[in-house]
């Protein structure tokens, strides 16, 4: 798969594009039709270049290094829980309260496109299991999904594949503008649906409380663009 | 610094793991779960405590790199430039850059308290004292480092 073709960042930043979105595992039926995959994945790619941009963003805004989400004496506990680790630095915990935010972060929102994809609206233990499969940073956590869900994720993969010509796992498209749009930060597109190549109801607006301040068009968070609230919160 | 949760005695408790000790508050999770997710979302107990796991996970995972290159380098303390090494040597690519941003902020934020803290007080470590089995004998040593120059009393 070439992925790094079509693979443009929209701005020279320091980040690269997530390593996972360029070494994802291509389906074991093989591709049929690289183009929609592609597409799709480069728009899964867009959106976590998003979501990190925003994350850039805040982290410029941080007044505030005393209250965390995260409490730092546990983080020290866990941190402690190696034997090889000595001392602590006082701003270590500090910033694994901010890491373990991002990591949250990413970790659900990789899940959801799962839980998206099968059409549910509540976040399973396989959707994380899937995240974990796809993305390959993530490999570390292996032992805490069990197999079977693994298994069960390949599997869907594989069957998605070879069932349809646009052969892919629905990677969360941006949402926001209607088709047409191009590029840079897509948001609203509908998802579409494999089965009937047609575009179903948008995906949730599972950014939109991360976004709403960073979004340049804010209007079409409130219905979810073009398509409307079909179904949709 | 706020130390929520279990505050004075961060020492062993006496070699028990307790469950609930080695995980983050799924309270916790959950809240910031819920920040990306949309407002009409579930999400599945197990699916919190799965995430739960993996938190917990990460900041081993990554304290086991940072402690081993402090080990390698002999030193006793692992500090934030470890944590932030130890993310990108593991592939963490995403999030290194933004976290050594975080902790320069930090580090620029306490500077600042330590030099106001000097002039109402003698003590201007009172923010790393709270945290009583912190290594740092004096604000951040690698704050230190970082700023050079800093103000002693």
């Amino acid at each position: 798969m070439d992925n790094n073709t079509t693979n443009h960042q929209p701005q020279p930043t320091a980040y690269p594009p997530h390593p996972t979105t360029t070494t994802t595992t291509p389906p074991p039926g093989g591709a049929p039709s690289p183009t929609p995959f592609h597409h799709l994945l480069q728009q899964q790619q867009q959106q976590l270049q998003m979501f990190w941009s925003y994350q850039r963003q805040e982290i410029e805004q941080v007044n505030d290094f005393k209250n965390h989400q995260l409490p730092l004496a546990r983080i020290k506990k866990i941190m402690k829980a190696d034997e090889d680790v000595r001392m602590i630095s006082a701003e270590a915990p500090i910033l694994f309260a901010k890491a373990c935010e991002l990591f949250i972060l990413e970790l659900t929102i990789r899940s959801w496109l799962h839980a998206e994809e099968n059409k549910r609206r509540t976040l399973q233990k396989n959707d994380i299991a899937a995240a974990i499969t796809r993305t390959d940073i993530f490999d570390f956590l292996v032992d805490i999904v069990p197999r079977d869900e693994i298994k069960e994720e390949a599997a869907g993969l594989g069957g998605i594949v070879g069932a349809t010509a646009s052969g892919v796992p629905y990677y969360y498209p941006p949402m926001g503008q209607p088709a047409a749009a191009t590029g840079g930060m897509m948001i609203g597109r509908p998802a579409m649906d494999p089965a009937t190549g047609m575009y179903v109801q948008p995906p949730s607006q599972a950014w939109q409380s991360v976004w709403q301040t960073s979004a340049t068009e804010d209007g079409s968070y409130g219905s979810g663009g073009a398509s409307g609230g079909q179904g949709e919160s | 610094m706020v130390d929520n949760g279990g505050a004075g005695a961060s020492g062993d408790d006496g070699g028990v793991k307790l469950e609930q000790d080695r995980l983050l508050p799924i309270a916790n999770v959950g809240r910031i779960m819920k920040q990306i997710l949309p407002p009409n979302s579930k999400i599945s107990k197990e699916a919190k405590e799965t995430i739960q796991e993996c938190a917990s996970e990460f900041i081993s995972f990554v304290t086991g790199e940072a402690s081993e290159k402090c080990r390698t380098e002999r030193r006793k303390t692992v500090n934030g430039d470890d944590v932030c090494w130890a993310m990108e040597a593991l592939g963490f690519d995403d999030y290194a850059g933004p976290l050594r941003r975080y902790l320069q902020r930090y580090r620029e934020m306490e500077g600042d308290r330590a030099n106001q803290e000097k002039h109402a007080n003698t003590d201007n470590i009172s923010i790393a004292d709270q945290e009583k089995d912190a290594s740092v004998p004096s604000s951040s040593s690698s704050y230190r480092n970082n700023r050079g120059t800093r103000c002693s009393s």
